[in-house]
């Protein structure tokens, strides 16, 4: 079920809201919650529901587990299992197909039959991020710093917590375990409103903005080849917008809906194409996943501790596994390692002080690289990224704009405005005074007509 | 006609009190707010006030949507329907028309302006135009069958017009074939338990609202003047067009830069051939072969500046993956084929287009002279 849909919006979302608060005994709330995620997950898919519910369970037991146990081997044992089975099925569902084919491409080139078979798996949506979720959960309880959860139905909510079950924001057990040891039984004006101004934002992000630049982008992106300069241009930062739109809208959007049960998430864009500088772009951007990157990636491998050699070197391979957390495609390895190599060339230019001192030249700097960046994260297949690569240089000619209609060329300027010089929907102080309350509601209403065109939000891929 | 005037004013009184009655509520909680601005009963009066019109938005355009009904969805009629519901008119007509037809012309809002009597004159067939608007695969096999099973018709012929987007892959089926009727009966899979959902979300649609804003502002215009109607052998004429034509408004180059704008979304999606339409398609052609209706297909033309705004958008090779499909389908089941996609080909003038993809009634003659090179009783 998409959060950008009638039925969710006029069915789902109301009998959600109507149970939770109406229910009383936090057990009774939290099965309500969890069989209702269950719903919104199985809405799409049914099939895949045991999986997610196989993951909770060992999760679960594995917490346990390493809790109970004073063994350094036992603890990490059953760290070793919750990590082998949810990366086994990340690996599985995600990548096999990836594997398989660049495996049996190598043995064609060598002249070799089929030595993998192809089996045409469907990636179950959401499961990136369910299991990132999972993960740290054991991760958290054997370096000690969260308790098991208290019980198979506390952890069972928090994994399928339906605003952010399919694409985030990535929340930690600690970000929950205190809200749901004490679940609110009343929902405050004070957090409906801000639950309404997050979701509405969101949404409005989302069909107003993101919606309006996508089949444009798209069409760039996958139409024919040979396009020219101007085209290239604006198809590059027509997604480049759209993507920021689309993601941050649904964040901004989970984050509402959590605050409309009663519940906190972290926040998940903070305008990142205000960077100044490439590693400030990483604190901005998808920032659970960058700090879930740093705290159970980057850190233990040495951080940056270790040499200048060294700490390049974790970058590089914290990046090039988090362009492979994205999709199984050499495009997304690319981008990763490109981030990877964007960040380590930052850190040695920092401690050479060769950065720019000035902020503007930074922001400048930054965009344009990871809107180049955009490309390998796009681009159907390498070569696709190579030749529009060809068509920003201008190796193609100009080209010509007459492809873009009308509405993404008012767009495209308008979504830049917003992101580079207006607060983002935390930095803006929501206040009790009617005039906000009636632009919200336009926004919504707005966003709400246009649902029967609405797409799918990019990172559901993921 | 009182009466429905009747019932008119009533429902439309009833929306004024409901907005009247919501203002009131809207001002006292406007005065209560103002007064208690950063407390926790400031941030309600924001909640309510925030609801409030989030409701009464929606329920104002929804009604507007449910009164004006530009698309004929919902049974009132404040003013006349903008789109013409073609299919089930079309389904009605195939019954009653007398006599009965022995040739069928199906395809989109393209072939409407193909004369029957044109047909008639080449074949010596009594001849029906069953083109409805944006005609898939599914709508031929559908209105075939309805032709034979239902109207209990016995044609001797049927000329299929398609369009490049006859197959397309993303486009759902048409929206009147969702709904619980004879036509729908015949389609394989029923969309029927989507309709009063569908029906429901429609109200709240920016599509269906332009449509009624659109309407409400033609009707204003032009009073009750319709828009567009069929005569008794199907042929459709635009009333609206032949106005703007006969007044000197028509501006060609608009129309085409409308065309392509309103086309380009369409083939975006439009990624590959509908393995569905596909079968639809071959279907159509098996079913009239078993019953001895001689088939002939052909591809609709278009304007070659709409063939170009969309090449970028994947139109060149979706118009060759259709030419061979219609191409082998069509061979598959001895049905004649012929490419008619550029005015050319058949040599019709290309003025005569009065958009970028329709055409006016003066193609006909062309278009049928190519299909039966030896007229009058060709088909017997």
């Amino acid at each position: 079920m998409l959060f950008n849909s009638y039925v969710f919006i006029f069915c789902f979302l109301p009998a959600v809201l109507a149970g939770w608060w109406v229910l009383r005994a936090t057990p009774a709330r939290l099965t309500f919650l969890t069989l209702a995620s269950y719903f919104f997950y199985g809405w799409w898919d049914w099939r895949f529901l045991p999986l997610m519910i196989a993951s909770t369970t060992v999760d679960y037991i594995a917490g346990g587990k390493i809790a109970a146990s004073e063994s350094p081997q036992v603890r990490k044992r059953w760290l070793v299992y919750s990590l082998s089975f949810n990366l086994a099925i990340l690996g599985f569902f995600k990548y096999y197909g990836f594997f398989a084919d660049s495996v049996d491409r190598v043995a064609g080139a060598m002249g070799a039959t089929t030595l993998l078979p192809t089996l045409h798996l469907i990636l179950p949506i959401g499961i990136s991020f369910y299991t990132f979720n999972s993960m740290s959960y054991t991760i958290d309880i054997y370096r000690g710093l969260v308790r098991p959860a208290k019980s198979a139905l506390h952890f069972s909510a928090f994994v399928a917590l339906f605003p952010h079950l399919v694409a985030g924001p990535i929340v930690r057990y600690a970000d929950i375990e205190d809200q749901f040891a004490a679940l609110k039984t009343r929902l405050s004006s004070t957090q409906a409103a801000l639950g309404i101004y997050f979701f509405a934002i969101g949404l409005g992000k989302k069909m107003l903005i993101a919606d309006r630049l996508a089949r444009p982008a798209a069409a760039f992106f996958d139409g024919p080849a040979q396009h020219g300069l101007l085209p290239a241009c604006l198809g590059v930062l027509g997604y480049t917008f759209q993507l920021y739109f689309d993601f941050s809208g649904y964040s901004d959007m989970a984050v509402g809906l959590a605050h409309l049960l009663g519940i906190q998430f972290p926040q998940n864009f903070n305008s990142p194409y205000k960077a100044v500088n490439i590693s400030d772009f990483w604190r901005r951007w998808h920032m659970s996943l960058s700090t879930w990157l740093r705290d159970y990636l980057f850190i233990p491998l040495g951080g940056s501790r270790g040499s200048l050699g060294r700490t390049a070197l974790n970058l590089g391979i914290t990046m090039f596994l988090g362009g492979l957390w994205h999709g199984a495609n050499w495009t997304f390895v690319i981008w990763g390692l490109y981030h990877g190599v964007l960040l380590a060339a930052y850190f040695v230019a920092k401690r050479r002080g060769w950065v720019p001192g000035s902020a503007v030249v930074g922001r400048v700097i930054t965009f344009v690289a990871v809107t180049l960046g955009w490309v390998f994260f796009r681009a159907e297949s390498l070569g696709r990224a190579v030749h529009i690569f060809g068509d920003l240089a201008g190796l193609h000619g100009l080209g010509s704009a007459q492809s873009f209609p009308l509405t993404f060329m008012v767009s495209l300027p308008a979504a830049a405005a917003i992101a580079f010089f207006c607060k983002n929907t935390w930095e803006l102080e929501l206040e009790p005074r009617p005039r906000y309350a009636y632009a919200l509601a336009v926004m919504l209403v707005a966003s709400v007509l246009l649902l029967g065109g609405a797409s799918p939000f990019l990172y559901f891929q993921f | 006609m009182p009466l429905r005037r009747g019932w008119v004013r009533s429902k439309l009184i009833s929306t004024i009190s409901g907005v009247a009655f919501l203002h009131t509520l809207n001002n006292l909680l406007q005065v209560r707010q103002a007064e208690r601005a950063g407390s926790e009963s400031a941030w309600r009066s924001f909640l309510s006030r925030f609801l409030l019109t989030v409701v009464l938005a929606l329920i104002c355009i929804g009604s507007l949507n449910y009164f004006v009904n530009p698309e004929g969805l919902y049974g009132t009629h404040l003013v006349p329907q903008i789109l013409w519901g073609a299919r089930p008119q079309k389904a009605v007509m195939l019954k009653s028309v007398q006599p009965p037809p022995e040739a069928l012309i199906m395809g989109s809002s393209r072939v409407m302006t193909i004369l029957p009597a044109e047909v008639q004159a080449a074949t010596g067939l009594r001849t029906f135009n069953a083109g409805v608007d944006s005609a898939k695969a599914e709508d031929f096999y559908i209105l075939l069958r309805y032709a034979v099973e239902q109207a209990h018709l016995r044609p001797k012929l049927l000329i299929l017009g398609c369009d490049v987007e006859v197959f397309h892959n993303h486009e759902p089926v048409h929206y009147y074939l969702q709904q619980p009727s004879l036509l729908a009966s015949f389609l394989w899979h029923s969309e029927s338990q989507h309709w009063r959902w569908q029906t429901f979300t429609k109200l709240l649609s920016h599509q269906e609202t332009q449509l009624a804003v659109e309407s409400l502002y033609k009707s204003v215009r032009r009073k009750t003047t319709p828009f567009s109607h069929a005569e008794a052998d199907g042929h459709v004429v635009d009333d609206e067009w032949e106005r703007e034509r006969a007044a000197g408004r028509q501006d060609l180059q608009r129309e085409i830069r409308f065309t392509i704008d309103r086309f380009r979304p369409r083939y975006d999606d439009y990624t590959g051939l509908s393995e569905e339409r596909l079968a639809y398609f071959d279907a159509t052609l098996h079913y009239a072969h078993d019953h001895g209706i001689q088939t002939i297909v052909f591809l609709t033309p278009t304007r070659p500046a709409v063939e170009e705004g969309l090449r970028q958008h994947g139109y060149e090779e979706r118009k060759q993956e259709v030419t061979a499909a219609l191409q082998r389908i069509s061979s598959a089941w001895s049905a004649r084929f012929h490419d008619f996609s550029s005015a050319e080909s058949f040599g019709g003038d290309p003025s005569h287009f009065y958009d970028g993809v329709h055409y006016d009634d003066t193609f006909a003659p062309g278009l049928i002279a190519k299909m039966f090179p030896v007229r009058a009783h060709a088909i017997q």
